[in-house]
């Protein structure tokens, strides 16, 4: 049976209100949750910031790499 | 992970209403879709995509299997006739007759006693139509519009009731997504992530006024999105 899989589609969504989003919804994780971002460009910037802010608590697994869109798998390791 | 497991998942779907490009034919919006991405069509009756509402169309068997997600009816008291085109062509009528939500939710079951399927689209504040789905059979779908509809408060009454809806119709997004700054889409969208909505969420242009926006936003290169992959000078300004 199919699983339902969170997913964030950020496409619709302004530009400044894109990373404030996905922060958002990563903090409403509980440890082992995770969520679908979807985007048209690789959100390599984001991954720094994930980097910086949330150090060895986020996974980061690419699941589709363009070249129209990206899939990328977010979720919390840790506390 | 590869990408072959996103079979597994049920998947919230991004898609687009042909009322986005209602002079273009079916198979320009089929590539459309595909090509930029997006996996939910929406095909609005009197639009030019060609597709008649009676019949099978002749397009049918080479349209990617689940691409049609809604079939729009502005005008749904043939309740046979479209029941064999949501058979048909393996998608809901999307029931938005003018007049209460009432109606709408009768004509929505007059289509299903035909067997069809139909969801009643639920327009405005959801405070005021929200107990009338609650235990609406099979569904409803939902018209999202930012510029008349406190989004957040509306995400959390209608995520948080008995029945979520099954269509999400979105109005504004793509070209237009830059006057809607400020209005909470983020919110809306953050939360149907954490609800795991798993049905369709299409776009549609909130008035023809911007129709040749639209239209030079499917014919971009480069990519779909709110614009914010790269500057694109050919663009049509909106303001």
């Amino acid at each position: 049976m199919a699983e339902t899989q969170r997913v964030l589609d950020v496409r619709v969504i302004p530009p400044r209100e894109k990373h404030p989003t996905i922060f958002q919804t990563f903090a409403a994780l509980a440890p082992g949750e995770s969520f679908v971002l979807v985007n048209d460009h690789d959100p390599k910037p984001l991954r720094y910031q994930f980097e910086f802010e949330h150090a060895g608590r986020f996974g980061w697994d690419y699941l589709e790499q363009g070249p129209a869109v990206w899939r990328v798998q977010i979720s919390r390791t840790g506390a | 992970m590869a990408r072959a497991d996103l079979a597994d998942w049920r998947l919230m779907r991004l898609g687009l209403s042909s009322a986005a490009a209602a002079d273009v034919e079916l198979a320009d919006l089929v590539q459309a879709c595909t090509q930029r991405g997006l996996s939910a069509l929406e095909l609005r009756e009197e639009d030019a995509h060609g597709v008649a509402f009676a019949d099978v169309p002749a397009a049918q068997t080479s349209l990617p299997a689940g691409l049609i997600a809604g079939l729009y009816a502005r005008e749904s008291t043939d309740a046979v006739r479209l029941a064999r085109a949501a058979v048909a062509l393996r998608a809901p009528v999307i029931v938005a007759d003018e007049g209460t939500a009432a109606r709408r939710v009768r004509l929505a079951r007059s289509i299903a006693a035909s067997g069809g399927g139909a969801l009643p689209l639920m327009r405005g504040p959801a405070r005021d139509w929200l107990d009338g789905v609650a235990d609406q059979d099979p569904g409803y779908a939902w018209e999202v519009d930012p510029g008349i509809t406190d989004l957040a408060r509306d995400a959390d009454l209608v995520l948080r009731a008995v029945r979520a809806p099954d269509y999400i119709r979105f109005i504004g997004g793509g070209p237009e997504a830059a006057l809607q700054e400020g209005r909470g889409i983020g919110v809306l969208m953050g939360r149907l992530a954490l609800a795991g909505y798993d049905g369709a969420v299409v776009l549609a242009p909130s008035s023809p006024r911007y129709r040749v926006a639209w239209s030079s936003w499917l014919g971009r290169r480069g990519g779909w999105g709110c614009g914010s992959k790269v500057a694109d000078a050919a663009l049509v300004r909106l303001y």
